[in-house]
């Protein structure tokens, strides 16, 4: 990550975060030896070190070159033969639906019996034929479980029949337009460095990928978290979840609540060596830190098949903006999203960016 | 948003600034910058770099990108004339929505240009999904904000441009069409028919007399550094002395008139010419008969 020049001289950031290091450093104790002598020990101890990041808030002209690019992207598909979403919900309407014959009985059937269930539980809860509360509480539970696994196979079906339009030109296209906001609104302040840079190398779509690969390839536990974390945030961003450092904070934790290990392990890993050292505080040099825990791989962001139903894919929301992206969910509807962007961006799309609007330049010059 | 020129005063005052070959917006503080043929040039330049980008990046021009989808059934001649015939329904309702005056006509045709608008959108989102971006939005796009961008100055010298690039790549869609707007309400003055009314006041025309058909007396500058506009104000004080030296003089009383008076001197001046040129007709028609009975004597 040398040498990157294009620093951005704007202070305009959509979210400032850091992302700890652990950097071996020398240690250096005054001791006296067993023959009472003063010796100095250097021992090689692992600190945490906070390193800055940031993600650029995009001015018109980022969001113009994603627009583009997102077209370039969409012709691709439809050159290579990917059918767009709206033509291949015709072909399947043209064909009967995207549901066979026995997914749609089963479909209702399942509907059918959780509206009854649900009745089931809600006569239970008011106790009219004055069961045992006992009883009454164990046939409660029961139920509830019935609902959930019923509802679990309704969303199954549902999320098959989503997962048919996942290869479309437009989600080929969203896919990789994430990865371009990932790979332009990446800045860090690298080695204490005042100003932000660019945290992907290059100028360009293809030279900024290089340098993502290069990130992806190497086996730096800390990289691989900025990678990680960088293409959630952006997720988030796109998926218009997130617009304020307070947004993102929120976003933040969610990831710190499905990652807990990153940071603990390290520490624990940074304490053992710090302990080992101690111990051989004799020596000139304490022993290397073992091997560490090799961090999850997670490739470029991507969509995936979602573990729960998502929302129909709503088109691309052409409205732009350069203010921020609202972010009016819920605590809810941010779990929702979490969920389904859990390990990075593994359904990153299938959203619409709900950004506000700021209109687009009326009409042109004369 | 071009505005109509009604007064002298007007006409004296957009006059000025066709000579100074630059606009003042008080408001927003922005010198406007008159084009030259150089500068037009420099666009067309930049236009032709843009498109051999586009192309290396992989768009299709528009015919290109309509006969792909049309072969590959994913957007038919038939929706596509479709959504030209909104577009133009959408444009002639905006049109005559300008002329209406009377409120309760406005508020009528407003559900209707309301319903052509809502048709429009729904056609045009499935299309520019399909269709956009060519080669030609691509590059109009840009020049468009080329456009703006080398035309708006902080000084009368034309010489501190009014946004940096960067500055400028940082406006956001309203801020930036907000400038749109201004720079499209300026320029808007220098409509041909407001050029022709400017020509046809006589403190453009004693002026223009005595120049003696040479711009360069005229502006005092050399032909290559005329903006368009004083290139078209000059052409047109041609035509208007050419319409006075056939011996025709517009009634007085319209340069009295302070309301319709210039409205009608430029009808006055069409007529004459009008009249002129069916007078030449005329005579070459009687040459070309007279010039046929010579042959046949």
């Amino acid at each position: 990550m040398s040498g990157r020049k294009n620093k951005i001289m704007k202070n305009k950031w959509l979210f400032e975060f850091d992302i700890n290091k652990w950097e071996e450093v020398e240690k250096r104790e005054k001791q006296t030896n067993d023959k009472g002598e003063e010796v100095e020990v250097i021992s090689k101890v692992k600190e945490k070190r906070p390193v800055k990041f940031a993600l650029r808030k995009p001015n018109r002209k980022l969001y113009d070159q994603a627009e583009l690019f997102y077209g370039v992207k969409m012709s691709e598909g439809i050159k290579a033969g990917l059918l767009t979403r709206s033509l291949l919900a015709k072909r399947y309407e043209d064909d009967g639906g995207a549901f066979s014959e026995v997914e749609k009985k089963r479909y209702s059937e399942l509907y059918l019996a959780i509206y009854n269930k649900e009745n089931e539980y809600q006569r239970l809860q008011l106790n009219t034929d004055n069961k045992p509360e006992e009883l009454k509480v164990r046939l409660s539970q029961d139920s509830l479980q019935e609902i959930a696994e019923l509802r679990r196979e309704l969303q199954d079906i549902e999320s098959s029949q989503s997962n048919i339009f996942d290869q479309t030109a437009e989600n080929r296209a969203k896919n990789q337009v994430i990865m371009w906001w990932v790979l332009f609104l990446s800045n860090w302040k690298e080695y204490d460095h005042n100003e932000y840079a660019q945290f992907f190398d290059g100028t360009n779509y293809d030279t900024k990928l290089n340098s993502y690969d290069d990130v992806e390839d190497s086996d730096d536990p800390f990289l691989s978290e900025v990678v990680r974390k960088l293409a959630y945030f952006v997720s988030f961003w796109y998926m218009g979840r997130a617009s304020s450092q307070e947004d993102f904070e929120a976003v933040h934790e969610i990831y710190n609540a499905n990652n807990p290990s990153e940071d603990a392990s390290e520490a624990a890993e940074g304490e053992a060596t710090e302990a080992e050292a101690t111990a051989d505080g004799e020596t000139e040099k304490a022993p290397q830190s073992k091997a560490k825990p090799k961090a999850k791989k997670r490739g470029r962001p991507k969509a995936k098949k979602a573990k729960v139903a998502t929302k129909e894919e709503a088109p691309i929301n052409e409205e732009k903006t350069t203010e921020t992206a609202a972010s009016t969910e819920t605590a809810a509807s941010t779990e929702t999203a979490a969920s389904t962007v859990t390990a990075g961006v593994e359904k990153a799309v299938g959203e619409t960016s709900d950004k506000t609007t700021d209109q687009e330049p009326e009409g042109s010059p004369s | 948003m071009s505005t109509v020129l009604r007064t002298t005063k007007e006409c004296r005052s957009v006059y000025r600034d066709i000579l100074q070959g630059h606009s003042f917006v008080s408001e927003r503080g922005f010198y406007i910058k008159h084009y030259n043929e150089s500068d037009l040039g420099y666009l067309e330049n930049a236009y032709q770099n843009s498109a051999d980008e586009a192309t290396s990046m992989g768009f299709m021009s528009k015919k290109e990108k309509l006969d792909f989808l049309e072969k590959e059934d994913y957007w038919s001649k038939d929706e596509e004339d479709e959504y030209i015939t909104a577009t133009f329904s959408v444009n002639d309702a905006s049109a005559h929505y300008e002329k209406l005056v009377i409120p309760e006509q406005k508020a009528a045709f407003e559900k209707i240009m309301e319903e052509q608008r809502k048709k429009l959108e729904k056609i045009g989102k499935t299309r520019n999904e399909l269709v956009e971006p060519t080669v030609e939005s691509y590059c109009d796009k840009i020049i468009n904000e080329l456009y703006v961008l080398r035309a708006l100055y902080k000084d009368p010298e034309l010489t501190k441009p009014a946004f940096s690039q960067e500055e400028f790549d940082d406006l956001s869609y309203r801020e930036l069409g907000d400038v749109v707007r201004t720079y499209n309400k300026s320029i808007g003055q220098f409509t041909e028919i407001n050029i022709k009314k400017i020509a046809v006041n006589s403190f453009f025309l004693n002026a223009f007399l005595m120049s003696d058909n040479d711009p360069v007396k005229f502006y005092g500058k050399s032909v290559l550094e005329m903006t368009i506009y004083q290139m078209n104000l000059f052409s047109r004080g041609k035509f208007y002395k050419s319409i006075l030296t056939e011996g025709s003089e517009p009634p007085s009383e319209y340069y009295d008139d302070e309301i319709n008076g210039i409205t009608n001197l430029v009808s006055w001046f069409d007529a004459e010419h009008g009249k002129i040129m069916g007078k030449r007709q005329a005579q070459q028609s009687k040459m070309k008969q007279s010039s046929g009975k010579r042959r046949r004597r």
